[in-house]
């Protein structure tokens, strides 16, 4: 959305318009869930974390700062909504350090059983990686790959200079290809085991991005 | 003593060879997007360095392997009703049952006048408020929350629409399919129905704009719970050229608009994408599930 045509909704929803907050609200939410999904691994906070945000946003849209983007401002609230929830939950909402794809899966498929779809998204092998590297280096790959955020921005965002964000997302990167190559054996014995192997699981612990036909879409 | 060097993550093992460190550091500006993996240095070093060169290639795989989301998810309603929740609580003991009356009482008459106007045809569609905005405006000008009352009006739509198409359209039926009553596309009985329950004043609508080349000036669109009802207006009529009007298209299969006739679809395969407000911006179809 371009940052005029964003500003003109939040002047509009700021004034009472419910139209223009339901806009706001639907051209970001995926954005925010998916960054809260990323950072915690469970699927259910994401989504409180993201009401929470957006209920805050929306409702304090007169102390808006117009020099600054809205999403930009989305996630700072998100971010911190999650932190205060980590704070008060610790340490299962912050995402545990724990070092086995097993465990890290099992407790994943099981913050997330309503369905099939949450289901298999607990086996994403992506998922199971970045909850191995530490926090800020998760914030960083999911903010520069997910979101596609400059590394000014993320830097901004995480309040640290653009070299140590650049450091985190290095490292990241490298321990999380580390991960998911170390992860093979793990995960497609335990899916083994459990019947099935998903063909995009295979695909992720192979580092094979290529799509196949007929493979469920995400 | 020699200050430790930014890039020593880069190097994996003490005893590798020095040139991997700087191929890792040229492999990590690529995925930043600083420099072209065509860069001479580094496809010098990987074609040198065949660990050099799967390890890029498995770096790129999983740059490609990030991009991928989690599935959609779509919490617009849970927020709105919480945001109603807590508007409500914080003005609520402020106010005495008197002032709410008469907050959901002008929010009501107001949206039955537009509707009244609406009908007829000739207010400019610019000076026509949603009636969503109708409801708030209404409720911050004299003072008291129209919460209350505009979640009574949106309750009563979507009972009024409940009615008409015999289907919640809370409901998230499986796959989210078609009600059979209101197959994609097909007429039936019940359009008449669902005709007058667009038109009713209680339904959130939006006024399409007069200089949208596919629309009518009558026309309207009522999006609620995923679902948009659109009548592009009694002389709308199908025109080829503009199957692809990115804000009232032709209906997905090849059936046509009918004149005046209301139609249903679910969004993502209904082209209608927007229409302009009030204001002249374009807005989407806000109600787009999967």
């Amino acid at each position: 959305m371009q940052k005029l045509e964003e500003l003109q909704l939040v002047r509009r929803a700021s004034r009472g318009d419910l139209a223009a907050a339901e806009l706001l609200l639907r051209r970001h939410q995926g954005g925010v869930h998916a960054y809260i999904y990323r950072m915690c691994g469970k699927w259910d906070v994401a989504e409180d974390v993201t009401q929470e945000a957006f209920v805050r946003v929306l409702s304090s849209l007169k102390n808006f700062d117009e020099t600054y983007r809205f999403s930009t401002w989305l996630f700072t609230i998100a971010r911190r909504v999650w932190l205060n929830m980590c704070e008060k939950k610790k340490p299962s909402s912050a995402g545990d350090a724990s070092d086995s794809w097993g465990a890290r899966r099992d407790a994943l498929e099981g913050s997330m059983s309503r369905d099939h779809e949450q289901r298999t998204m607990a086996r994403d092998a992506i998922q199971l990686g970045l909850m191995l590297l530490s926090p800020e280096q998760r914030e960083a790959v999911v903010l520069f790959h997910q979101l596609d955020w400059p590394i000014r921005l993320i830097a901004e965002h995480m309040q640290l200079p653009e070299g140590t964000v650049k450091s985190h997302l290095h490292r990241g990167r490298m321990r999380l290809k580390e991960e998911l190559v170390r992860g093979v054996g793990e995960v497609v014995a335990i899916e083994q085991r459990a019947g099935s192997v998903p063909m995009f699981a295979k695909r992720a612990l192979t580092l094979d991005p290529t799509p196949r036909t007929g493979e469920a879409s995400r | 003593m020699k200050p430790p060097s930014t890039n020593a993550h880069l190097r994996l093992h003490r005893d590798e060879p020095a040139h991997r460190e700087e191929a890792r550091r040229l492999m990590q500006a690529v995925l930043d997007g600083e420099i072209s993996e065509e860069a001479p240095r580094l496809q010098e070093l990987l074609r040198l360095d065949p660990v050099l060169s799967a390890e890029f290639d498995e770096l790129q795989k999983l740059e490609m392997l990030l991009t991928q989301r989690p599935a959609a998810v779509d919490l617009s309603d849970r927020v709105l009703a919480e945001l109603r929740v807590r508007q409500a609580q914080r003005v609520a003991p402020r106010l005495s049952p008197f002032f709410g009356g008469l907050a959901a009482s002008v929010a009501i008459g107001s949206m039955l006048v537009w509707g009244m106007i609406g009908r007829s045809g000739s207010p400019s569609p610019s000076t026509m408020p949603t009636l969503a905005t109708a409801g708030l405006n209404t409720g911050l000008a004299v003072g008291a929350p129209s919460v209350s009352a505009e979640e009574r009006l949106i309750e009563d739509a979507r009972l009024a629409i409940q009615q008409t198409t015999g289907r919640s359209l809370r409901e998230r039926s499986e796959g989210k399919r078609e009600p059979t009553n209101l197959a994609l596309g097909q007429p039936n009985d019940l359009a008449d129905q669902v005709d007058q329950a667009t038109r009713l004043a209680i339904a959130d609508r939006a006024v399409v704009h007069e200089p949208v080349a596919s629309a009518s000036g009558d026309a309207v669109a009522i999006s609620r719970a995923g679902i948009t009802f659109v009548n592009p207006g009694p002389s709308r009529t199908p025109v080829a050229k503009l199957a692809n009007d990115p804000m009232l298209g032709q209906p997905v299969g090849g059936s046509d608009w009918q004149p005046g006739a209301t139609r249903r679809r679910d969004n993502v395969r209904f082209l209608v994408s927007g229409w302009h407000d009030s204001d002249g911006n374009t807005v989407p179809v806000t109600n787009t599930k999967r």
